[in-house]
């Protein structure tokens, strides 16, 4: 993990002096799941495919003033601010904030899933698209992009306690509809 | 942990993507140039205004007074010195 994360460090340092094959290869590297999680938030491509455009652009740009340390994890956050503000105006995305609170501290693990075949794949995507909008944000952040409750509640401007509850109860119901 | 790819998307869905933001890298370094080039201008025509803004007030200040309640004032041809009555001149507009 943390050979990848130098790894895609020393490419954005490359591309922010001019190599525009290293900002390729950077693309290369993060553009799968970037787009998995944003548009599994979305459910639009077009609109994903602009957010993750202005995401690289800005990391590219903020990175020929600023060495970033954790790119990846910039690049992320820049993106599902965007998607976040994005579902915001679309719909409320609260509105479950209070009842997640609520809920008791269950012991919950994640979900270790490995997307192979294109059948495994359609069943995660279905079984994703039936939880709420929050916990699809927050599994997805969590357990696909690897995320850390810390960063996940910093964009989500909610506490860390508030987003391992939620994390619980995503995980539960995913679970749940995996086995159905 | 969901590991592996959520959306398999098309080889030339990606192409186009890559293409599309490689444009708009271009794109966005050009206007860094344009903005360079702007300011460059930008300063330029502030030193050119104060450089010659400051060398007009050297022709108005360009008044000669030897002495204090002397009667010879010498002014520069073209230029119009007005005394009045009661006024004081500091020394250092004196030349």
């Amino acid at each position: 993990m943390c050979d990848k994360s130098d790894f895609l460090k020393s490419l954005l340092k490359k591309a922010s002096r001019g190599d525009d094959d290293a900002f390729r290869e950077f693309v290369e590297k993060t553009k799968d799941k970037l787009f998995g999680a944003i548009y599994m938030m979305l459910k639009n491509e077009g609109l994903t495919e602009e957010i993750m455009q202005e995401s690289y652009l800005m990391l590219w740009k903020k990175n020929r003033k600023l060495d970033i340390e954790k790119p990846l994890n910039y690049l992320y956050r820049i993106a599902l601010n965007r998607a976040i503000d994005y579902l915001r105006k679309e719909e409320p995305f609260f509105h479950d904030e209070k009842e997640l609170d609520e809920i008791n501290f269950v012991s919950a693990e994640s979900p270790d899933f490995l997307i192979e075949k294109e059948e495994e794949r359609m069943k995660v995507n279905n079984v994703l698209s039936r939880l709420t909008e929050r916990e699809r944000t927050v599994l997805l952040m969590s357990d696909y992009l690897e995320m850390n409750s810390f960063e996940i509640a910093h964009i989500l401007n909610v506490s860390p306690s508030t987003i391992r509850n939620q994390l619980l109860k995503a995980r539960e119901k995913f679970r749940k509809f995996m086995m159905e | 942990m969901i590991r592996g790819k959520l959306i398999e998307r098309r080889e030339e869905d990606w192409k186009r993507f890559m293409v599309s933001l490689e444009r708009r890298k271009k794109r966005e370094i050009l206007k860094e140039k344009a903005q360079n080039y702007i300011n460059v201008a930008f300063l330029l025509f502030v030193l050119l205004f104060l450089f010659f803004s400051g060398g007009r007030k050297e022709t108005y200040l360009n008044v000669k007074i030897p002495l204090k309640k002397s009667p010879t004032i010498e002014v520069e041809e073209g230029l119009i010195l007005e005394i009045k009555e009661n006024t004081f001149i500091w020394e250092r507009e004196i030349r």
